[in-house]
């Protein structure tokens, strides 16, 4: 009794203390004690999401003396249960290195040189009035979701233009397209609950044992409990993750679609197909001429004769993979007792069929009827902390508006102009640039149709993501009149060739929300303050916007002129353009607590904030019952689990693009790659990331312990090809594509073995960037472009220059 | 190398010495020799395997355990009972001298040198292999001693991937150190410190958290560091007299939500 009502008192001691902290906003060291604050032996222990990847992992943060000084897994987390990776064990170090950007630079000639923040606000300012809609905005899927919102309302609800889109467009996009095309909502109906159930997990180009390690451990671990999970893995490359795998099938690059219609066919042909799910849930879809998102309507007996050619021995011949692994496929989907989870994300996404692919995998599923049960979901995993919280919920990118909204529709234009109190006309119906249109334009002079005159990135570093920077970025740099603003933590690729450079807080030196892969919002409080005079990527944002304001700009006035970004407190505006001022409020709650009421559009229903300062995350649709508390989903479109589902309709895909009820079946063809390796360039290029580093490794190469254990980037080799070329672990050579050429070290039987034929080459490295080299083809639906494949050639270094 | 005397000198002979110190070397050479047996991937290609081998059919990575268990032909059985010696005096019940604060300060020093703060995972001092299933339960899953070696047992129950979390101490061949990092001022909690008595002569109370610590003997145990063991082993029940901490295990705080679709409790 005396523990229950201690738990009791101690979560509504909590709660009150989250509220006031909603109402009153916080201390200006913003080091009060928040909701789950744990103190003890000198240390306070705080919840916080993990900084990188899109897991979603928990972890308390152990602060002291105003410093992060440890990190412990958050055993009240459900998504990691106590248990981190290697970077998460080391996300507190990723605050501390030595060089982190301490005040705004403006080059001048050749150097970069000191500014005050006013001046910095000021020329921003300036660039925008000089021609709002030239002005663009490239953000990232780690812009915090609040960060995200003030983003897309201070462009698409303040400078009348859709100039801003998201480096999730490298990584995610094709997701999304899968998603639309057959649900007609974006994001997983499932969850990583999935992975504690299923009876065999398919990784589709997939390596989870680095990329997401956390719920990788989460089925392995199973194993070792004695369950039993049989794990799949099909990809181009032997990985970790293979060796965990009761079966690894490789594959030609590209084939995969093969693969998945081969998969198709023997489930058809022999009848094994799941007719009651499909004839109830299902309707079957094709490429259209000309070609669509939606696509047209095709008959089962059409989708049949679609899939004709795809027999085992055709498959076989195209992807390399046996008939005898094909037909094991095709049976474990054919049995409907199994529970089978598909895992997929760059691999997938990466592709210049990204959205027929993602189509074709959530196909897969609806034909076998592993739809809607826990343990049988295909899920697409993201690889940033808030891809799917900020770029796709919030909708950072030129075709979106907030809440699943399209800037097409008139419709929804109008809602969001009444949510923002704009006047009407304010938000434009014209698209605006996509990630790589927008680096195109900004590279191409004003005369030639270059109308990107300044671009402001934010929370990203394109100069080392992007694909083709030859083409995309660096040509801007020495065009007239091109303004580069880069906001981030530390120098990278990006600020070097930056005009103005803003440094920003990070992680827990700011008040923050993301969402995670499998729908989970989680949300943080500021801990630790931000070195020199590094702020907030938000207060930027809204500073810049309010310079705007000041100078009679219409564009940043609401109906009744008031500032688009107004925040009030006891009845009057707090001025949160002033640095000084901007903790006087909870910024992030006002802005969450906006933005939130976009999102009952999709069923994608947020909670108030204060639900998410006392849980660890929670899955939308989050609906609120009829005792006043907070329900999450679990799994969507399924009866027993999402409340939006009719009663007595099992399945319900509610937001089904035939307005029927039905998710799409798509049918699509296997197609040549834009670039396969020929006499010129033999090899394969793929590139991707090691479980030390994140992304371009500007936070994780400044932690010791993870630099230590993976310094440089470097070039796999399968051995026959080493033997071939001549070549040893250590030796230097060079890799060629049509678009440039690199120097790596050669490591064989080191972190991943490719075939015969192909190289692979991790992008964390900024001294060894890859991306020179890939491909700038991308989806024609997503826009997203393919890293995963080119064409390339190595030749071996002269001795001599290899000792160089 | 020289080779040991001839075996029939007498056992006045003063050079008995000598043959029981070729033995010891032999003894270690063998010792040697099935560790560097074991380790992983040659740096060179190897030469070119026989023809008609390419199958696109399942393969898996057996673990080194795998391997040991699965051994066939004419040496199936010769490394069996040989880990078992250096498991000897592992699992010592004899009371040791109560630590001192030199040796405690010296034991929280080295487990600095090979963690970013107290309660990170330690890197890894050897190398590993840098694809496979890791084969660390092999020395770790009840820790070994050669010498002043150690491999200590884990201080948490076994997870299959242990290079999710520990990351090896140095740069892996043929990858060159990176040369110019700027430094990082992270200052980690070093120790979590001494646990708390109620009075002198009290059982100290846990200073650190059970999770990821459960193996007491782990860090305390005969192989611990000297400023960390315990001064009686032959106790095994740790918890019985050494009390864990609520606000350190993440217990009682709970302000989450009740799960909302009636998950476990």
């Amino acid at each position: 009794m005396e523990r229950r009502d201690f738990l009791k008192s101690t979560a509504l001691a909590a709660a009150t203390l989250a509220a006031s902290r909603l109402a009153y906003g916080q201390e200006r060291a913003a080091v009060a004690p928040s909701g789950a604050e744990r103190k003890g032996s000198g240390l306070s222990w705080q919840k916080a999401p993990c900084r990188f990847c899109g897991t979603g992992c928990h972890v308390q943060v152990g602060v002291e003396g105003g410093k992060v000084v440890a990190i412990a897994g958050d055993q009240q987390a459900e998504v990691n249960k106590g248990l981190l990776c290697m970077k998460g064990y080391h996300v507190g170090l990723a605050l501390y290195g030595g060089d982190r950007l301490t005040q705004p630079l403006l080059r001048k000639g050749d150097k970069q040189v000191p500014i005050s923040w006013e001046e910095a606000i000021n020329i921003i300012a300036r660039r925008i009035l000089q021609d709002p809609k030239g002005f663009g905005l490239y953000g990232s899927g780690q812009w915090t979701i609040p960060e995200g919102y003030a983003a897309t309302k201070l462009v698409k609800g303040g400078l009348g233009s859709h100039q801003i889109d998201a480096n999730a467009r490298l990584c995610m996009s094709s997701a999304v397209t899968g998603f639309l095309a057959t649900y007609g909502v974006d994001e997983p109906a499932g969850c990583y609950d999935d992975l504690d159930t299923c009876d065999v997990l398919i990784m589709w180009g997939n390596n989870p044992a680095e990329m997401h390690p956390v719920l990788f451990s989460r089925v392995i671990d199973r194993r070792s409990r004695g369950e039993k999970v049989t794990l799949i893995d099909i990809g181009t490359r032997k990985t970790r993750t293979s060796t965990f795998c009761d079966h690894v099938l490789r594959f030609k690059p590209n084939t995969d679609l093969a693969i998945a219609c081969g998969i198709a066919h023997l489930l058809v042909e022999n009848g094994t197909w799941n007719r009651e799910f499909v004839e109830a849930h299902c309707a079957f879809r094709a490429p259209s001429e000309p070609a669509t998102l939606q696509g047209k309507a095709i008959s089962f007996e059409e989708y049949r004769k679609l899939l004709a050619p795809y027999t085992p021995a055709h498959v076989e011949q195209l992807s390399g993979v046996s008939q005898k692994d094909l037909r094991m496929l095709a049976e474990l989907f054919g049995r409907k007792e199994l529970r089978i989870t598909s895992l997929w994300c760059m691999g997938v996404n990466q592709h210049t069929r990204g959205t027929a692919m993602n189509s074709l995998l959530h196909g897969l599923h609806l034909l076998s009827g592993h739809f809607g049960r826990p343990g049988d979901a295909p899920t697409s995993l993201t690889g940033q902390p808030s891809a799917c919280g900020t770029v796709r919920e919030v909708g950072t990118l030129a075709q979106a508006l907030p809440g699943g909204r399209s800037v097409t529709s008139a419709e929804h234009r109008q809602q969001m102009e009444e949510l923002w109190n704009l006047p009407a006309g304010r938000i434009s119906d014209k698209i605006g640039y996509h990630a790589v249109q927008m680096w195109e334009r900004f590279s191409t002079p004003k005369e030639k149709g270059g109308d990107i005159h300044t671009l402001w990135v934010q929370v990203t570093n394109p100069a080392q993501t992007l694909p083709n920077r030859h083409k995309l970025v660096d040509p801007s740099r020495t065009l007239p009149d091109k303004f580069l603003i880069v906001s981030d933590a530390y120098p990278t690729a990006t600020t070097r060739i930056a005009d103005l450079v803003l440094p920003s807080a990070m992680w827990v030196e700011k008040n923050g929300m993301v969402g995670n892969s499998e729908r989970r919002t989680q949300q943080w409080f500021k801990m630790v303050n931000p070195p020199g005079q590094a702020r907030d990527d938000a207060w930027q944002l809204i500073a810049v916007a309010h310079r705007l304001f000041e100078l009679g700009f219409e564009g940043m006035k609401d109906r009744e002129g008031r500032f688009l970004f107004e925040v009030k407190k006891d009845g009057r505006p707090v001025p949160i353009w002033d640095f000084a001022r901007y903790y006087d409020v909870n910024v992030d709650a006002h802005l969450f607590e906006e933005y939130r009421k976009s999102t009952r559009l999709k069923h994608k229903d947020l909670a108030p904030y204060e639900e998410y300062v006392k849980a660890r995350g929670l899955r939308w649709p989050v609906v609120q019952q009829p005792d006043g508390s907070w329900r999450e989903t679990r799994f969507r479109f399924a009866e027993f689990d999402d409340p939006y589902v009719a009663k007595g309709r099992g399945i319900q895909f509610y937001h089904s693009t035939s307005h029927d009820d039905r998710a799409q079946i798509w049918f699509a063809p296997y197609e040549p790659p834009p670039e396969s390796p020929d006499g010129e360039f033999p090899f394969w290029l793929c590139t991707g990331r090691v479980i030390e580093h994140w992304h371009s490794g500007t936070m994780t190469m400044r932690i010791p312990q993870l630099q230590h254990a993976m310094p440089q980037a470097y070039v796999e080799l399968n051995r026959a090809d080493a033997r071939r070329l001549g070549v040893g672990n250590g030796d230097q050579v060079t890799v060629e594509t049509r678009r440039g050429s690199l120097d790596l070290p050669v490591w064989v039987g080191g972190r991943g073995e490719p075939p015969e034929g192909s190289l692979f080459v991790p992008f964390f490295d900024e001294r060894l960037l890859i991306n020179m080299l890939t491909l700038d083809e991308y989806d024609p639906f997503s826009k997203q472009p393919d890293y995963k494949k080119c064409a390339a050639r190595v030749r071996r270094r002269e001795a001599r220059e290899a000792k160089g | 190398m020289s080779a040991p005397p001839a075996p029939d000198d007498n056992e006045a002979n003063p050079q008995a010495r000598w043959i029981q110190m070729g033995i010891g070397v032999t003894v270690a050479l063998a010792v040697t020799g099935f560790f560097v047996g074991i380790r992983p991937a040659p740096e060179r290609p190897e030469p070119a395997p026989a023809a008609g081998t390419a199958a696109p059919a399942a393969e898996r990575a057996p673990s080194y355990r795998e391997l040991q268990e699965a051994r066939r032909g004419a040496n199936a059985r010769m490394y069996e009972g040989a880990l078992e010696p250096l498991r000897a005096g592992l699992d010592s019940r004899q009371p040791i001298p109560v630590a001192t604060a030199r040796q405690r300060a010296q034991a929280v020093a080295d487990r600095k040198a090979h963690r970013a703060y107290d309660g990170a995972p330690p890197t890894v001092p050897h190398e590993v292999d840098p694809l496979g299933a890791p084969g660390c339960l092999a020395c770790h899953e009840r820790g070994m001693k050669l010498g002043a070696r150690v491999a200590p047992r884990l201080s948490h129950p076994p997870y299959p991937n242990c290079n999710q979390c520990h990351a090896v101490e140095a740069s892996p061949k043929p990858l060159a150190p990176y040369p110019d990092m700027p430094a990082n001022h992270f200052t980690g909690k070093a120790s979590a410190g001494n646990g708390s008595r109620a009075w002198l002569g009290a059982p100290p109370a846990m200073p650190h958290p059970v999770h990821m610590r459960s193996e007491c003997g782990s860090c305390h145990g005969p192989t611990g560091h000297p400023g960390l063991r315990t001064s009686h082993p032959e106790r095994q029940n740790c918890v019985q007299c050494h009390a864990s901490s609520a606000m350190l295990d993440q217990r009682g705080t709970s302000v989450g939500l009740p799960s909302a679709t009636g998950g476990a409790p």
